[in-house]
C-alpha cells in the first residue's frame, strides 16, 4: 500500500523582515516563543519554523498534530498544503487537499450561501455539475436552511463554520487538513462534525489535524505527531502516547 | 526547479472557467445596485478623452475628428499597456490572505489580473466605437490587432507578475510603480502625436515600451498596422520579460507567500 503523504527530513526557514533595530531582535529573542531564532547577518530575522519532520501517512490514517503555541503546527499544516515549499528535505503528497486552516477563504460576504458554495467548489478544482449535484447535501448538514440564499455577512460565526465545514467535507477530499477551529460551532454541532469526520473516513481519506483539545485528537486520530520547537518529539500511535505526561506511554515505569 | 514553474503556469490556466468569471464578477459587482453602473466605468476615460481632445485640438490646429479618436483609442490601450504599474504591483498583494492559506497557482492571480484589465478594454472598446462613429471616424480596424493583442498579454502577464513579486518583497515599489505609470504616461504619445518630432526626443519616444505596446494595438483600432520598428520594439520587450519571468519566478516563486 503506497502512502499518500510521504515527509522526509523536511525543514523549513521562514523570513521575517519586519524588524530592524538590534535591541528588537533581543526582544524577540526572549520571547517564550517556540521557534528557534537564526540570525542571518543582515536586518532580517529568520525563524526555524520546522527540522527534520519525517513521516508517512497511508490510507485511512487520522493524524493528530499537538504542541505548544509557536512549535510549528499551523506551519507543518501549511507545508502540507503546498502552500510553504520545504528548504530541505523531500515532501510528497498524493492526492486531492482540502485545507481549513483558514474558515474565511474564498468567501464573499456579498454573495449567498449558495453562491459561495459554488464559488469554493470552483476553488477547489469542480466542476458546476458536480458542486449543484452536492449542494442539498451541503445544505441538510450545516442546517442552514433558508438562510442559504441570503448573503454570508448576516451569518454568525458558527452558521459560516458550518457551511465551510460542510463544503469541505462533502465535496470528497482525499486529505483533509483542519487547524484548531472546530471549537467554533455548539455543542450539537460538535458532534455532527465528529461523526461525520468519522464517516469521511470510512472512505479511505487521511485526515491531518492540528489541535489543543487532547480529547478530540484521542476520539478522532490514530496517529499523532508532537511537536516542540518546530522538531518532531514524537510519531506513532496516538494510544502510546501519555497526554498527561506529555511523554510516550512506555517510558512510565510499570 | 523548471518543472515546477511550468506546473504552476498549466495549473493556472487550468483554473481559466474560475479566473474568467471571477475577473467578469469583480468588475460588475462593485457596480451593483446602481444605475449607471457601466457608465461608471468608461466616465473617466470619456471626460478625460474629451477635453484632451478639445484643448489639444486647439494647441495642433486638428479637428476633433481627427484627433478625439486618437486620444480616446489611446488611452483605451493605455489601460492595458500600464497593467504593469498599476495593477501589476498589487496582484499578489490583493490576495495575501488565500496566498498563505491555500496552495494555488501563483500564476492564477496573474491570470485573472490581466483578465480583468482585458475585460476592462472590451467593454471600453464598445464605447470607443461609439464615440469615433460619432465623430464619423468609425472604422473597421486592421487584422494586425489580432496579433497584437497576445502580445501585448505577454507582455502584461510576465511584466506584471514580476512587479508583483518586486512590490510583495520592497514594499516601496508598491508606490514607486504608479507614480512610474504617471510618468509614462505624460512619455508616452497618448495626447499628442509625434509627426513634428525628431531626434533624440523621439528616440526616447521610439524606445519607450509603453509607446510601443500602446502603438501595435491603436494603429489598427484607426485602420492602420503600426510601422516596423514598432512592432520589433514590442516583440523585444516582450520576449525581454518572458524571458526574465522564467528566471525571476523560477527563483523565487516559492518564496512569495512569505513576502505578501
Amino acid at each position: 500500500m503506497s502512502s499518500l503523504i510521504d515527509l522526509n527530513g523536511v525543514e523549513l526557514s521562514y523570513p521575517i523582515y519586519s524588524t530592524r533595530a538590534k535591541s528588537l531582535r533581543n526582544a524577540i529573542a526572549n520571547l517564550a516563543v517556540g521557534g528557534r531564532l537564526l540570525k542571518d547577518g543582515h536586518d532580517i530575522i529568520h525563524v526555524n519554523a520546522l527540522d527534520s519532520i519525517t513521516f508517512k501517512l497511508f490510507d485511512g490514517d487520522r493524524l493528530g498534530l499537538v504542541g505548544h503555541n509557536g512549535a510549528g503546527k499551523s506551519t507543518l499544516l501549511k507545508v502540507l498544503a503546498g502552500v510553504y515549499e520545504p528548504d530541505k528535505g523531500r515532501i510528497a503528497v498524493n492526492g486531492r487537499i482540502s485545507s481549513m486552516i483558514d474558515i474565511n477563504l474564498g468567501l464573499d460576504l456579498d454573495l449567498t450561501g449558495r453562491e459561495n458554495i459554488i464559488t469554493m467548489g470552483r476553488m477547489r478544482g469542480f466542476n458546476i455539475k458536480e458542486i449543484l449535484a452536492k449542494i442539498p447535501e451541503i445544505i441538510e448538514f450545516s442546517e442552514l436552511g433558508q438562510f442559504i440564499d441570503l448573503p454570508i455577512k448576516t451569518y454568525s460565526a458558527g452558521m459560516t463554520t458550518r457551511l465551510v465545514f460542510g463544503v469541505a467535507t462533502s465535496l470528497e477530499p482525499d486529505i483533509l487538513l483542519m487547524d484548531e477551529w472546530i471549537g467554533a460551532g455548539d455543542a450539537g454541532f460538535f458532534q455532527k462534525a465528529v461523526d461525520r469526520l468519522n464517516s469521511i473516513l470510512r472512505q479511505s481519506r487521511i485526515i491531518v489535524l492540528a489541535s489543543h483539545n487532547f480529547g478530540l485528537i484521542q476520539e478522532i486520530c490514530n496517529k499523532l505527531l508532537v511537536l516542540e520547537g518546530g522538531r518532531q518529539i514524537y510519531f506513532g500511535n496516538t494510544k502510546d502516547w501519555d497526554f498527561s505526561q506529555m511523554r510516550p506511554l512506555d517510558q512510565n515505569a510499570a | 526547479m523548471k518543472s515546477k514553474l511550468f506546473k504552476d503556469l498549466k495549473g493556472g490556466i487550468d483554473l481559466y472557467y474560475v479566473w474568467i468569471y471571477q475577473a467578469y464578477h469583480d468588475i460588475t459587482a462593485k457596480y451593483k445596485r446602481t444605475v449607471l453602473g457601466s457608465f461608471w466605468i468608461a466616465g473617466s476615460m470619456l471626460i478625460t478623452s474629451v477635453s484632451m481632445a478639445i484643448i489639444f485640438g486647439a494647441l495642433f490646429h486638428q479637428s476633433l475628428h481627427e484627433i478625439l479618436p486618437y486620444i480616446v483609442a489611446g488611452m483605451l490601450v493605455f489601460g492595458m499597456a500600464s497593467y504593469v504599474f498599476f495593477d501589476g504591483a498589487e496582484v499578489f498583494m490583493s490576495s495575501a490572505g488565500i496566498i498563505k492559506n491555500h496552495a494555488y497557482p501563483y500564476s492564477f492571480f496573474a491570470f485573472h489580473t490581466v483578465c480583468k484589465s482585458f475585460f476592462m478594454f472590451l467593454h471600453n472598446l464598445i464605447v470607443y466605437w461609439a464615440v469615433a462613429a460619432l465623430v464619423g471616424a468609425l472604422c473597421f480596424p486592421h487584422w494586425s490587432i489580432l496579433l497584437a493583442l497576445p502580445v501585448l498579454l505577454v507582455f502584461m502577464f510576465t511584466w506584471g507578475m514580476m512587479a508583483g513579486m518586486l512590490a510583495a518583497r520592497f514594499r516601496d515599489m508598491r508606490f514607486l510603480l504608479p507614480y512610474l505609470g504617471q510618468l509614462f504616461s505624460m512619455l508616452t504619445p497618448i495626447f499628442w502625436k509625434t509627426d513634428t518630432m525628431k531626434g533624440p526626443a523621439l528616440l526616447l519616444v521610439n524606445l519607450n515600451p509603453i509607446n510601443a505596446m500602446v502603438q501595435i494595438v491603436r494603429s489598427p483600432l484607426l485602420g492602420k498596422m503600426a510601422t516596423q520598428t514598432e512592432w520589433v520594439t514590442a516583440i523585444a520587450y516582450t520576449s525581454l520579460g518572458l524571458l526574465l519571468w522564467l528566471v525571476v519566478f523560477g527563483s523565487f516563486r516559492r518564496r512569495i507567500p512569505f513576502w505578501v
